[in-house]
């Protein structure tokens, strides 16, 4: 048995801190019963993931947690066994789905009925679970669970302007529709070529006025419908893994989705190739658009 | 990449005063990725050198804020003639690590929270050393308030403020807001107090007057004996940890009393005495400037603090600005930097779109802003909070006002009330 005094850290965090653990952790992804540290922009909170969504799996829905006793509040529970190896507060009032982009450091598994335990706001479900109580300095006490409660809110709000999933389905039956009539009428409207056709429709040659007019009459715009890019759903959904949190953290593309982008980099690169798609080609596609968007920066 | 140049030209370890001399001296360097502190606490499962120079450094870059612990430091025994590192490197041993008395000595109990988020959340020395800030200013607040004279001062003082009644009417006599307090290019709002129904703007009187008005006023003050008295029973106080909640508590420390209590038509000592200075300020002081006034002709209370015998101002004595706008809750944990959301429909936030629960947040919110001291009411963001956690609050705070453990009939009147009150939000 490894003896400790009680200022140095416990040996549940050094075998969560270890490197193998954590490589091993993050790129298996997050999973429910965990504990990880979130970062946004500096702000750090720890947390419980109770379940990664049914419907998204980029959105996580989590209990916020802190390793600071003193900060407990009447509502939330007092966690005695944790991976951490010392002390947490959990505030089951306060759960919300966030996404798991902001994912950044994962910390070991609670053990099952502690997780329900939290999950269910039940501290009778294990005796290691208690109901916490107020503090002498309750107005601290509430001002950081509020604090606490905004920056998730806040987070909540990134996951809901994800892009949206299943894109393929709606743009097969909705804009590339509008093409395919806009193509068909170029080519019996104006009479145009396959070669013209494809010039205007996928390379920018533009029409002459009187073409346009001829369109306009046949109630058609002068430049064809935008081409809209599907990304599938894996590619949207791979992007948000918390293993591409560091090395996207500080990059910025002029206010644009990062992630987005690194999706959209990613399929297209995969799009060309005729190697195969399989998961280590996936990886492989990921990590090199991460290279060539830090290039492009 | 790693920045290689950077590192054969530039070694801490060999620099005479050691790791804390990198970032006094060195360059700002980009983050090369490498955690070494991270490391070091992993080996040594405590904070080394390493980390220890690194918060020291940011130690020193915040205490200026808080000369009284600067005093405290000063004061020690051992530390004669000891520089800015020693004594940086001092307040990073403590942020790091909770002491107590133990048979007259100090003994380590655990390595603090905020260490430990701050180690476990980092990637690299560089984050470490940015996302140190936060947490040791928060550190010094409270070291600030519940272990220097002036802040426990401070406190008793403020809460007599709040708490002070007209004889008369039982209305407030004073008041909590935010007086402009102008310096010369930049205008700011600090937290102050004045007389309700006297004017708001900060008051133009000195210190040295204000003591003056305030003698007038009878007030037994204790006697010098009577607070060392205190002080000794209390630096002999234990603090009992339980390491299976990471509970701290404090054993109630004993207390001299400030002047005597009111009798039926009569104000305390102390509230005559706070009214007689901030009637004759004829305009408001922030709570530490009327604590100073305090101190000028009872120092022994806090015999550490220097008094600033000018009224604050954002202004230091050697021309540096304030630049944390924190400083006018002084000793206070202040939440600041609330994310904003980018789409004003999103402020709305989480809980309040969960439909149950809005009108009956709206009633608890209403009775909490009543019931919370305004000084307060800038701490805690009541919007982001669920109805659930917002009624917790709401039974604390009725419960530390009516002095009272028993719960059950706080409830049933809150209950009560915002049965009414929620019936008022629907007609």
């Amino acid at each position: 048995m490894n003896e400790r005094t009680p200022a140095q850290i416990p040996q549940e965090m050094l075998d969560v801190t270890n490197p193998d653990y954590r490589r091993q952790a993050i790129e298996a992804g997050p999973h429910a019963g965990q504990l990880w540290i979130a970062e946004e922009q500096d702000r750090t909170e720890f947390l419980m993931i109770v379940d990664i969504d049914e419907c998204d799996p980029r959105i996580a829905h989590i209990i916020p947690m802190s390793n600071a006793p003193i900060e407990q509040t009447s509502d939330g529970l007092v966690i005695e066994t944790t991976p951490l190896g010392m002390p947490m507060v959990a505030w089951p009032s306060l759960a919300i789905p966030i996404p798991i982009r902001v994912l950044d450091v994962p910390l070991g598994d609670f053990e099952p009925t502690v997780v329900q335990a939290i999950a269910h706001n039940e501290p009778d479900l294990d005796q290691r679970v208690h109901r916490a109580e107020n503090p002498d300095d309750f107005l601290t006490a509430y001002a950081q669970a509020s604090a606490r409660a905004r920056l998730f809110q806040h987070w909540w709000t990134i996951g809901k302007h994800l892009p949206p999933l299943h894109q393929e389905a709606a743009i097969t039956f909705g804009v590339s529709d509008e093409r395919k009539a806009y193509a068909q009428a170029l080519k019996d409207v104006l009479g145009l070529s396959a070669v013209q056709r494809n010039a205007i429709m996928n390379h920018g040659m533009r029409l002459t006025a009187s073409q346009a007019k001829k369109m306009e009459k046949a109630g058609f715009a002068s430049t064809p419908p935008q081409a809209q890019e599907a990304i599938p759903d894996e590619y949207l959904i791979a992007a948000e893994q918390p293993r591409w949190h560091q090395a996207l953290d500080d990059m910025d593309l002029d206010g644009n989705d990062v992630r987005l982008e690194l999706a959209r980099t990613a399929a297209f690169d995969l799009a060309a190739r005729t190697s195969g798609h399989d998961a280590a080609a996936v990886n492989g596609a990921f990590l090199k658009a991460i290279e060539s968007m830090k290039h492009g920066q | 990449m790693p920045n290689k140049q950077a590192k054969t030209t530039w070694d801490p370890a060999q620099h005479p005063r050691g790791w804390a001399a990198e970032w006094f001296e060195a360059p700002e360097t980009p983050d090369d990725g490498s955690y070494r502190i991270g490391e070091e606490i992993r080996d040594l499962r405590k904070p080394g050198p390493k980390t220890i120079g690194v918060l020291g450094k940011t130690c020193n870059s915040r205490i200026v804020f808080y000369p009284d612990l600067q005093a405290m430091f000063a004061y020690q025994d051992d530390t004669d003639g000891c520089g800015a590192d020693q004594m940086g490197e001092y307040w990073a041993n403590e942020f790091c690590t909770m002491h107590m008395l133990y048979d007259k000595k100090r003994k380590a109990i655990g390595l603090r929270p905020a260490f430990i988020k701050l180690y476990l959340s980092s990637h690299s020395d560089h984050q470490f050393r940015i996302r140190s800030y936060k947490p040791v200013h928060d550190f010094f607040g409270k070291e600030f308030a519940q272990n220097t004279d002036f802040g426990r001062l401070r406190a008793r003082v403020e809460a007599r403020l709040q708490r002070c009644t007209s004889v008369e009417s039982g209305e407030p006599v004073f008041e909590y807001i935010k007086a402009a307090c102008n310096a010369p290019e930049r205008s700011e709002h600090v937290n102050a107090w004045h007389v309700l129904g006297a004017p708001t703007a900060r008051t133009t009187k000195t210190k040295g007057a204000l003591a003056e008005a305030g003698a007038k006023v009878t007030v037994s003050w204790p006697t010098e004996e009577e607070v060392r008295d205190v002080d000794r029973k209390r630096a002999a106080l234990a603090l009992e940890y339980d390491p299976k909640t990471g509970m701290l508590y404090q054993q109630r420390g004993p207390r001299y009393t400030i002047g005597k209590n009111g009798a039926k038509g009569r104000m305390s000592q102390l509230d005559a005495w706070l009214l007689a200075v901030l009637t004759a300020a004829e305009g408001s002081m922030t709570l530490s400037e009327i604590v100073e006034v305090m101190l000028i002709d009872h120092p022994y209370l806090a015999p550490d603090h220097q008094v600033d015998m000018h009224m604050e101002s954002l202004e230091f004595e050697d021309g540096t600005m304030r630049t944390d706008v924190e400083m006018s809750a002084y000793g206070r944990h202040v939440p600041t930097g609330y994310p904003d959301s980018t789409d004003p429909a999103d402020a709305l936030g989480f809980y309040e779109s969960q439909e149950m629960g809005t009108r009956e947040q709206r009633a608890l919110i209403g009775i909490i802003r009543a019931e919370l001291p305004e000084e307060a009411q800038d701490l805690i963001d009541v919007h982001a909070l669920p109805p659930h956690m917002l009624r917790g609050l709401a039974i604390e705070i009725r419960c530390r006002r009516m002095r009272t453990t028993s719960k059950d009939e706080i409830i049933e009147q809150l209950e009560s009330e915002l049965r009414e009150s929620m019936k008022e939000d629907r007609s």
